[in-house]
């Protein structure tokens, strides 16, 4: 594995760092390391004929674990302009789920 | 030789938007809807095998880009049918040798997949983070103890003026109270939101294994809720009255979503126990 953890932290533009009892409600800064947890690790509907060998899910999620809960959380560079466009699509379904609301 | 990867079921009248999806697996062929009688569509792609057979997966496990780019086209591909009535992700990885062996899957597990659709219909996920800024807490221990010093009064060369001892011990309590004291506040104060937001939620899930994977883990609380779509507003609303019970205390709420109802689809049936090791 690369070293995710010196590369620089992606930010979604027009945000600053949360201070204090800041309270973010943009829900666009779902990272890449929430998206793989929640695809990875969570509960299981149908079990396919190829079943991931639970050890090595745990490796992968061990280590996601830590990244998780490290304070400042980093992305892997390969995939940050994936992480921004899966920003401008939220940004963009948020959009036309408030206009269906108002019409 | 080909594989079918399945990304969710979806629960639609008409024939799910395949058409518009977002671009599929990497070395998959295009996103398609199979049928799975009545309103049932599973949502697939057509992958080669040796990109995706138990050797490559133990492979690519190993390496987080490679994971990360997968798990991010599965999520926005699932996240393309949010639209519909109801959906019900599945797990990354999710493989069968056939088409026909999906569907006979299915046709197998019928019941419980129609009980979780009916729970999960016109319902969202919304995920909700509480972590406390020690770093942030302490340097405002820091700032107050500091003495006050008039602009332009430093003088370059010249050293700050030497802390007194009883200066000295009522800092270092202070910095010790930030860990202890504060601390323990903010965890009542972490199951404290948790409760009440349960209470504008359809159901609630905290996820106390990431809290606490982490010896010294900031993180106080990590917890996912389900909401009916149209409740999304109400929710945030409610958020916002709580979090302002907790401003200056040094905790950071976060909130992402909708999310497709990851934590919600075991349907309190068949849970898989999937903990990190500590």
């Amino acid at each position: 594995m690369t070293d995710v953890a010196r590369r620089p932290r992606v930010q979604p533009a027009g945000r600053s760092r949360p201070s204090d009892a800041d309270l973010v409600l943009d829900a666009n800064d779902a990272s890449l390391l929430d998206i793989v947890d929640n695809v990875l690790s969570k509960g299981v509907v149908l079990s396919g004929d190829l079943t991931i060998a639970l050890a090595q899910v745990d490796l992968v999620y061990a280590r996601l674990s830590l990244l998780l809960c490290a304070a400042d959380r980093v992305l892997p560079n390969e995939n940050a302009d994936l992480v921004a466009r899966h920003h401008d699509r939220r940004v963009r379904r948020a959009r036309v789920a408030g206009r269906r609301a108002r019409g | 030789m080909t594989l079918t990867y399945v990304y969710c079921l979806v629960r639609s009248p008409r024939t799910p938007a395949v058409s518009s999806a977002p671009v599929s697996m990497p070395g998959a062929k295009p996103v398609r809807a199979l049928r799975a009688g009545g309103d049932v569509w599973l949502i697939v792609s057509t992958v080669p095998a040796a990109q995706y057979d138990e050797a490559a997966l133990a492979t690519g496990l190993t390496n987080l880009d490679w994971v990360g780019r997968r798990a991010m086209t599965h999520e926005v591909i699932v996240e393309h049918f949010l639209t519909a009535p109801a959906v019900l992700p599945m797990q990354l990885f999710t493989l069968f040798t056939t088409d026909e062996r999906a569907l006979e899957h299915i046709a197998r597990e019928r019941r419980r997949v129609d009980r979780i659709l009916t729970r999960l219909e016109r319902q969202q996920e919304w995920g909700l983070r509480l972590s406390f800024d020690e770093k942030g807490a302490r340097e405002a221990v820091e700032n107050a103890h500091r003495p006050p010093s008039p602009k332009g009064s430093r003088r370059p060369g010249r050293a700050a003026p030497a802390e007194s001892g009883a200066a000295y011990l009522a800092r270092k309590r202070d910095l010790r109270d930030v860990t202890g004291a504060q601390l323990t506040a903010a965890k009542r104060a972490a199951d404290r939101l948790y409760r009440e937001m349960s209470g504008e939620a359809t159901e609630s899930r905290r996820r106390t294994a990431t809290e606490q994977t982490t010896p010294g883990s900031r993180l106080l609380l990590d917890a996912a809720f389900l909401l009916p779509r149209t409740k999304a507003n109400a929710f945030r609303n409610a958020l916002r009255q709580q979090a302002r019970k907790l401003t200056g205390s040094g905790l950071v709420v976060s909130l992402t979503g909708p999310w497709p109802p990851y934590n919600f689809v075991d349907g309190g049936a068949r849970r898989t126990v999937r903990k990190a090791k500590r």
